[in-house]
């Protein structure tokens, strides 16, 4: 606010009282109309009346901030507890269905069948050693 | 270009605290994710930063005078009852809600901009759609009433709520 704009010097009646809430909001104040202003008791008692109504509203205020945040983390704290749970709770389920699946269905038995035509039969002999009668079996030398 | 994202940032508590005053903490939470909903879906003015919050305000005003025409259709009743038990804080800060849900509706909604959230009497104006000169005697008239109100009550003045 301009200072042109501000409440009148030489204030009277309520303008003495705008000039020093202008003060306590920070705004623009005519200094001449500010020493007027609190050269009345009243005037003075008003402005230490704002100031104590500030510090009232501002205590108040920070009570139901400070419950908004809590109330907040709160939340996000039960939001991530939630998730946890829910992610625990989805791997204990899963588990106790395998566990009874298996139970419940045990594996097959699986029978193998092997076929000896064809591929079953014996190579050929590299060495034929063949019996004769009158031969002596009996190993002298070389293995002849 | 200011986008809602950065204004959520910069104003989020100080329309929560305006909206907690007159629609109660619950919806004051809804209504203030509310205004930057309406942010987002609509072009940002492109003014300075009290300009901007002064424009937040104006709609976070809107949207509380409706959430508290809407209640008043339904019948409900925003305002917490007072425990008579509380501690003096908790007593202070009951006989000030009071005080404040007996001012003219526009007085309080100047007297909680300034006070709650830090406004300049021109962002009040703007928000509010009043001049300067009216923001300042809305100011002065509500100020009177809750000093009238709360003369006496147990911690104002006595600093004993610190």
């Amino acid at each position: 606010m301009a200072m042109d704009e501000a409440p009148r010097k030489n204030p009277t009646g309520e303008n003495a009282y705008l000039v020093v809430a202008a003060l306590a909001d920070g705004e623009g104040v005519d200094p001449d109309a500010l020493k007027s202003a609190l050269d009345d008791p009243a005037v003075r008692e008003y402005l230490v009346d704002l100031i104590a109504l500030r510090q009232a509203v501002g205590q108040c205020d920070d009570l139901s901030t400070v419950r908004w945040r809590e109330r907040t983390s709160f939340q996000a704290r039960v939001g991530w507890l939630s998730a946890a749970a829910a992610v625990v709770i989805s791997l204990t389920a899963g588990y106790v269905a395998g566990q009874r699946t298996v139970q419940a269905a045990p594996a097959p038995i699986v029978e193998t069948v092997v076929h000896l035509d064809g591929a079953g039969v014996a190579p050929k002999p590299t060495r034929v050693i063949s019996l004769r009668p009158g031969v002596n079996w009996t190993e002298k030398a070389g293995g002849q | 270009m200011v986008d809602a994202e950065v204004l959520f940032t910069a104003h989020r508590d100080g329309l929560f605290r305006y909206l907690c005053r007159i629609v109660g903490q619950e919806d004051a939470r809804e209504l203030t994710q509310e205004v930057f909903l309406r942010v987002a879906r609509t072009e940002v003015p492109q003014i300075d930063d009290g300009g901007r919050r002064a424009w937040l305000f104006r709609i976070a005003r809107n949207l509380a005078l409706n959430h508290v025409r809407d209640d008043r259709r339904k019948g409900t009743k925003v305002d917490a009852a007072h425990d008579g038990s509380a501690p003096p804080t908790q007593a202070l800060a009951a006989v000030l809600r009071e005080a404040l849900s007996s001012l003219n509706p526009v007085d309080r909604d100047v007297f909680l901009m300034r006070e709650v959230s830090g406004l300049s009497y021109d962002e009040i104006a703007f928000a509010c759609q009043l001049t300067v000169d009216a923001v300042r005697s809305r100011l002065h008239r509500g100020r009177q009433q809750l000093r009238t109100a709360l003369a006496g009550s147990d911690g104002y003045r006595d600093g004993s709520w610190r």
